[in-house]
Formats: structure tokens, C-alpha cells, sequence
């Protein structure tokens, strides 16, 4: 998996949000938010050439006290959402 | 986690931050967002309809453009006369000696079009300049056209 390069994470007003700053038209009306977690994580992978779920796992693991069942259902769940959402290629 | 659908709001000089640094990217740039506030009553309305900005263009009169007025005031008016470098600004819904004054470098962006009850309309087409030369020419008695629209709108 591998984190589309045309949007951007930024941080305006405590909220997380992907600027699809490669678009021509940037629609400030429907734009994707990310929560604290998920933004920890997209900013870990948005170079990366490919990751994987265990990838996230590992990450969160590293940065917040969580079991790693746990850590793999929200990365799952993360994840899932990406892919629907068309964040990932 | 699940997706949701929620409204967010920011302060308006950090977004007009955000939209500057998008529209200075390329010609070809542009954004959308929904506009707040009242003053371009009665063909925008608070929070229901969007603009679509491109980067700044030669001002021209009735061009409605996102313009900085003050040290931390932005107004998306229409330009209604300009004078060199002073150009004059009013929203369509504010009383007639309601108005504002910016300069060509504190335009952030010229409006292409609106996106009105969800219905695309540039600021190009017929529509849209038969609406703002009615409007234009009908100053002298905008503040009762303006009490109509709001009675209406309090009434549907």
C-alpha cells in the first residue's frame, strides 16, 4: 500500500486535515479530516514507497501505550477507511 | 474510527492563509467553500452556498473578489469603483454607503463562479450578469428589496 502523493496533512485550528493540494480545484467544502491517531500515522507513511498494516501496528506501538490487538483493529479499521475514502493506490 | 460527515469552522484569517497558499501554487489553481455571512444577500446565502475563487485577476468592476479590508478583516464583496491602486468594495447585501476600501495586492482571489442551492452558476454567464446590472441599477431602493427578501425568508 502506498499513501496518494497529492494530498497534504495539515494542522489549522487543532483539526487534522488532507488538502488535496495537487487538484486543480481544492474543495474546502468537502474535505477529509483525520483524527489525532490516523494523522500520527499518515505523517509516519506519506513518503514511504509501500507499507503494510503491520507497518501501522508497529508505529502505534511505538508512539502510544496500547495493546497490540488492540493497535491492530484501529490500524485495520485506519486503513479501511483510507482505502475506501481513495487515499491509497 | 468511522467516517462522518461534520461541519468545521476556521477562523477566517488562518483559512484565507489556506487558500492563499493554494491559489498562489499556478493560474490553474482554484478553491471552493461554502461562504458565511450575510452581506451578499440576496443571491449568497450564509453557509448554504460556495464560491469558487481563482488567483487574483485585473480588477474590473462587478467583479466579486476575496479581499483583505483590515489588519485582520477579509470581505468577499463585489468591487463596485476603483481608483489606481484603491479599489472599492460592497457586499450586494449591505446597505449602499456600507463600504469598504483594499488595493490590487490585497486581493486574494477573483470568484468564477457560485455554486448556489447546489447549482453551478459562473460568473460568466448570462444569469449571473443579468442579476448583478439588476442589481446594480436598482441601489436607490436596495434597502426595501433587501426588507422583502428577508420577510420572504422568514416566511418559507
Amino acid at each position: 500500500m502506498k499513501l496518494k502523493q497529492q494530498f497534504e496533512l495539515q494542522c489549522v485550528c487543532d483539526e487534522y486535515i488532507l488538502i488535496p493540494a495537487g487538484d486543480d480545484n481544492v474543495d474546502f467544502s468537502n474535505i477529509i479530516g483525520l483524527n489525532p491517531v490516523a494523522a500520527f500515522l499518515w505523517e509516519q507513511l506519506h513518503s514511504r514507497e509501500s507499507f503494510t498494516v503491520d507497518t501501522m501496528v508497529e508505529l502505534l506501538l511505538q508512539e502510544y501505550e496500547v495493546d497490540e490487538p488492540t493497535a491492530r483493529e484501529d490500524c485495520q479499521m485506519i486503513l479501511d477507511c483510507w482505502v475506501e475514502m481513495g487515499l491509497c493506490e | 474510527m468511522t467516517q462522518e460527515r461534520r461541519k468545521i469552522e476556521i477562523e477566517n484569517s488562518l483559512f484565507v492563509e489556506q487558500i492563499r497558499n493554494i491559489l498562489q501554487r499556478g493560474a490553474e489553481k482554484s478553491v471552493t467553500f461554502t461562504v458565511r455571512g450575510y452581506s451578499m444577500r440576496p443571491f449568497i446565502e450564509n453557509l448554504r452556498d460556495k464560491a469558487v475563487l481563482v488567483p487574483p485577476r485585473p480588477p474590473r468592476i462587478g467583479d466579486v473578489v476575496l479581499a483583505q479590508i483590515s489588519d485582520d478583516t477579509y470581505a468577499l464583496h463585489r468591487i463596485i469603483a476603483i481608483d489606481g491602486d484603491t479599489i472599492t468594495l460592497q457586499g450586494d447585501g449591505n446597505s449602499i454607503r456600507a463600504t469598504e476600501t483594499t488595493t490590487r495586492e490585497r486581493i486574494v482571489g477573483t470568484v468564477t463562479a457560485f455554486i448556489r442551492k447546489g447549482r453551478y452558476t459562473s460568473t460568466n454567464s448570462r444569469r449571473w450578469r443579468l442579476y448583478s446590472a439588476l442589481w446594480s441599477n436598482t441601489r436607490h431602493i436596495r434597502a426595501f428589496l433587501l426588507t422583502l427578501y428577508k420577510i420572504k425568508k422568514r416566511i418559507i
